[in-house]
């Protein structure tokens, strides 16, 4: 595995994310996606996500495309090991708890949870 | 103020009239000059408004209240509750004026209000802005402030329509009745519009209800939720409201709009949002494909009913679509669970109420007991797109 990457989101990609597609919204879960997950799949790096200076929370059609679709791509298991969030303050618990549920979502109507 | 071309109209029909009354009286009249041109004038533009009449479908003998101008009377109590039958007449209104009368002008008559629901406001600002839209095409309202079909002398409706900007969003910024400042049981989020998803506005949201209430501070599982179900809202409008293909007398594609109320009084917070898009009916025949039969038509258990509009906007809500197996996107469609999960979540009693077409669904949360109890009605017709709205009563909180 290669380095750990610390990923300020509000800095890194924006304060107010956006929804499920690109058409739909300036950072979309789509963006997000392809532009940050993506890579550290492709290069073996973990990230470690810091939500901690959003405006308004990572919705549930952001979480589903961005974490969602990357979780089912790569397998549950490689997820687990590269994606995680700093969880020390109510707002990094609840957005990291609401994209587990999201993945499981996904990963069940794939069949392969 | 009658435009140069209507001037010398009326001018022309003057003369011709009097030309006729001096013909019937006098039987040695002797014809002016232009007697025949008049005449032929006349006969022109008769023929042309048999021509206009037959088209809109309209009798000879109909005519409105005041020539060239279409009143719509407001009726006395405008709401989604006891009198959305009101909504409904306020529909047809508007799209019989665009149906038939939007080459003239038009008056709304506000005299009779006697209440208004903050969702009644709501949707009678998107009716008068399709109404503008159909007239001029350029997104601008232009419409002015007549005294003569304004509000009744009664302040709780003139602080209402004053405060939820209804007055400086048909650009009337001159405020037309002093209101009394000291009515402070109730504040307004006022109305906003935007063709796009606007994550700045769902800021400003937070910021009116965390300038009345604690409810998002005080637990950030409520916030999340919150911003959730806004901004699934938004994107049920931008993706599912208006199909590529949209296109409806001056309904602008993509619109959407909130707005938003808490009465210190009764401690309660209500928030609407609203879209005059196809409806719920017409997005899941979108959606499903050659599924929409079997899920928009089966027939209900123990009733020999088709399905009704409150019925599918209960399935959207339940995840009922994703069972569809040709549903576009296995995971979309649960952004009507998201509605749900806030207005449970925040721990107080409240309602969410989903309009759309001819179907109303209405959720009340019981949140003592944990129990919810849900209402389903039929319209007596359709309204244009989908109202959502949630009241929380911070009053009763668990």
């Amino acid at each position: 595995m290669g380095d750990v990457i610390y990923y300020n989101f509000a800095e890194q990609f924006s304060k107010n994310p956006g929804l499920r597609f690109r058409k739909l919204s300036d950072f979309s879960g789509e963006q997000f996606r392809e532009e940050v997950l993506e890579p550290c799949f492709q290069n073996n790096t973990k990230i470690i996500i810091n939500v901690d200076g959003v405006e308004s929370s990572l919705g549930a059609s952001f979480l589903s495309e961005a974490f969602g679709d990357v979780a089912v791509k790569y397998t549950k298991a490689k997820f687990d090991e590269l994606i995680s969030f700093k969880i020390d303050t109510p707002k990094g618990k609840v957005n990291y708890e609401e994209m587990l549920e999201r993945v499981d979502e996904a990963l069940k109507r794939q069949g392969k949870l | 103020m009658l435009s140069k071309h209507k001037q010398i109209r009326q001018k022309r029909r003057k003369v011709w009239l009097r030309l006729l009354k001096a013909k019937n009286i006098n039987k040695n009249f002797n014809r002016p000059k232009n007697y025949y041109d008049l005449k032929k004038y006349i006969t022109r533009k008769r023929k042309i408004l048999t021509r206009l009449n037959k088209h809109l479908g309209r009798s000879n003998h109909e005519k409105l209240e005041e020539p060239n101008r279409d009143i719509i009377h407001l009726d006395s109590h405008i709401d989604f509750e006891e009198n959305i039958d009101t909504i409904v007449n306020l529909t047809k209104k508007v799209n019989k004026h665009i149906a038939k009368y939007v080459r003239f002008n038009f008056s709304v008559d506000h005299k009779k209000i006697e209440s208004i629901s903050v969702a009644g406001l709501l949707y009678l600002v998107s009716q008068i802005s399709k109404i503008t839209e159909a007239k001029f095409h350029d997104g601008a309202h232009h419409v002015i402030f007549n005294p003569e079909y304004g509000l009744k002398n009664d302040m709780r409706i003139r602080h209402l329509f004053d405060q939820i900007g209804y007055w400086r969003y048909f650009g009337i910024f001159k405020p037309p009745y002093a209101i009394d400042k000291s009515i402070e049981e109730n504040y307004f989020l006022s109305i906003r519009t935007s063709t796009e998803s606007e994550f700045n506005l769902l800021n400003d949201i937070k910021k009116f209800i965390n300038n009345n209430v604690d409810i998002l501070k005080s637990d950030y599982k409520i916030e999340y939720q919150f911003d959730d179900a806004i901004k699934e809202a938004m994107g049920n409008s931008l993706e599912h409201a208006y199909p590529n293909d949209f296109h409806e007398a001056g309904k602008i594609k993509d619109t959407w709009w909130i707005c938003g109320h808490y009465d210190k009084i009764n401690q309660a917070i209500e928030l609407v949002f609203y879209d005059y898009g196809i409806g719920i009916r017409k997005s899941m025949n979108y959606n499903l494909g050659e599924d929409a039969n079997i899920a928009l038509f089966d027939r209900i258990k123990d009733a020999s009913i088709f399905k009704s509009d409150a019925d599918l906007i209960e399935m959207a809500i339940n995840e009922g679509l994703s069972k569809y197996k040709n549903y576009l996107d296995h995971d979309r469609g649960k952004g009507f669970k998201r509605f749900k999960n806030f207005a449970k979540v925040s721990g107080f009693d409240c309602e969410l109420t989903i309009v759309s077409n001819s179907g109303k669904y209405k959720m009340s949360y019981n949140a003592s007991k944990d129990t919810e109890q849900v209402e389903k009605s039929k319209l007596s017709g359709d309204i244009d797109g989908m109202l959502i709205t949630w009241k929380i009563n911070l009053k009763m909180g668990a």
